[in-house]
């Protein structure tokens, strides 16, 4: 008699499926890189410069987000006003957004002709520099750490915060001793996933700030340059930034438990 | 006179206005659910502002409209003890307790808070924990190391919301004595949210009785017993007969 098939073999079915969708564009790109060309693509005059302001300008972003992002996080988990509902949706907007449309607001915000030039003065200088960037990663990038980082303050029981204040804490203290430490592990969740976007950002940089070598050419836009002359070496490219994606977002979710560990 | 509670506040749909002195150094509050018994302590604390009032805990005025006066809640030198255990989860119990004593007015260093901190966890008799994480601990362990947590920094006055409810049979008893011990020998007023009658009885506490956000009876055990003001109070006195 043939048994019929459970619920739980369905569902790891579909899950397991969908992990090999997942994981299976990144193992084609492993197995159609050969040693030879791997080397020969790490050494290209177009990869280094690339890696280099990706690397500078990721971590730029990050610092902006995070410094920027945890305050509107922490007002965001502990609001119950009619204004955070509207906030969060604006925060969350550049989520939905293509990122190409980003880059075309990006310039009309602060393009040479920009609709605020007259009122902010002359910020024509800002588009295709580091600085666009830095700026681009940060607005696609941002929502990412916000949303997760309300999320991980939700968890953060207020009976806590009262308890740190009655101990003493003003209440900036009670946040900077208890409420970030205790979200720790979901703050540092949500910086590596924006920390990724921000890496693989591509269609609001490309608008914004161009594709200059060794000025404002990030990994990706290097990849989509190498992809127009050779497939090999967009191949190798594109295997680094997944490499070092993979490596830092490890990394940021392994620190957290690390600095448990010491206190 | 240790408390002046004299409160009007607004919370929502519901309306506190409460106004009462005492000399009794334990009181405990009790009543119904939504009767404003937690309101009534975390705007002690400080958690909440009343919209009107007068609050002052052992000769200190924390809280008056008349005066314009809102003491900070870091600065009404209360051990607060919320419902739930509310350890800090990222400190190990050791740190947890020494967390009051590094800010002001102790301000006192690493190596030192946690000396002082070594001393609270003794008198609740757990020092043994002090390297522990708190989700390590059990309901009992991690009550008496919030007890001691607030105690370590001196407190004028400890305000507890129903301090045992989370806790079986068991800790919740043993708790209670190392509670009504510690508040024997040292005199520190207390007021306690309750809805267990062998609390009261414990701590020989004097009663407040709220329903719907006002005080309806005052008194020692004995006086509720001889004249109870509502069937909650019966219900009340009747749930401790028998047991313990």
């Amino acid at each position: 008699m043939r048994r019929k098939p459970s619920g739980h073999s369905i569902g790891t079915l579909l899950a397991f499926t969908l992990v090999v969708l997942l994981v299976l564009p990144l193992v084609a790109l492993l197995l159609s890189a050969g040693t030879a060309s791997l080397s020969a693509g790490l050494s290209d005059p177009l990869f280094g410069p690339a890696l280099a302001l990706s690397l500078r300008t990721t971590a730029l972003a990050l610092v902006a987000i995070v410094v920027l992002g945890t305050p509107l996080a922490w007002w965001l988990s502990r609001s119950s006003t009619r204004g955070r509902m509207l906030v969060e949706a604006l925060v969350e907007l550049p989520i939905v957004m293509p990122p190409a449309v980003l880059g075309v607001a990006l310039l009309q915000a602060f393009g040479r002709d920009g609709v605020f030039s007259p009122v902010v003065g002359d910020l024509g200088g800002i588009p295709f520099t580091e600085t666009a960037v830095v700026i681009a990663q940060v607005v696609v990038a941002a929502p990412f750490y916000v949303q997760g980082a309300a999320n991980a303050f939700r968890e953060v029981d207020s009976s806590m915060m009262g308890v740190a204040r009655s101990l003493g804490s003003s209440p900036a203290r009670a946040f900077l001793r208890v409420a970030v430490p205790a979200a720790l592990p979901g703050l540092c969740v949500a910086a590596s996933l924006a920390w990724a976007r921000a890496l693989g950002e591509f269609g609001a940089t490309l608008l914004f700030a161009g594709n200059l070598s060794g000025e404002t050419q990030t990994l990706p836009l290097a990849i989509y340059t190498a992809l127009q002359a050779d497939v090999k070496l967009a191949v190798v490219f594109s295997l680094a930034l997944a490499g070092l994606g993979g490596f830092l977002l490890l990394l940021l979710r392994v620190l957290p438990r690390k600095v448990r560990g010491i206190q | 006179m240790i408390w002046t509670v004299e409160l009007r506040a607004k919370l929502g749909d519901f309306g506190l206005d409460v106004s009462l002195e005492s000399e009794a150094p334990t009181l405990a509050l009790v009543g119904p659910n939504g009767s404003g018994k937690s309101s009534i302590v975390r705007m002690i604390a400080g958690a909440l502002s009343p919209v009107a009032g007068e609050l002052q805990v052992a000769g200190e005025v924390l809280f008056s409209s008349r005066a314009g006066l809102n003491v900070a809640m870091e600065r009404r030198r209360l051990g607060y003890m919320p419902q739930g255990f509310s350890l800090f989860p990222h400190l190990n119990v050791l740190d947890n307790v020494a967390y009051g004593l590094r800010e002001k007015p102790s301000g006192l260093s690493r190596r030192e808070a946690r000396e002082f901190a070594k001393q609270a966890l003794r008198r609740v008799d757990s020092e043994g924990l002090a390297e522990r994480a708190p989700e390590t601990l059990s309901g009992g362990e991690q009550q008496r190391v919030a007890l001691a947590r607030a105690l370590a920094v001196s407190p004028r006055a400890l305000l507890l919301d129903e301090p045992l409810s989370a806790l079986d049979m068991t800790a919740r008893h043993s708790v209670r004595q190392t509670l009504a011990r510690h508040l024997a020998s040292t005199g520190l007023p207390t007021m306690m949210v309750t809805h267990d009658v062998r609390d009261v009885a414990a701590l020989g506490a004097e009663c407040w009785v709220l329903e719907n956000g006002r005080v309806v009876q005052k008194g020692s055990l004995g006086e509720l017993r001889a004249r109870p003001s509502n069937a909650f109070v019966e219900d009340f006195l009747a749930a401790g007969e028998g047991m313990d």
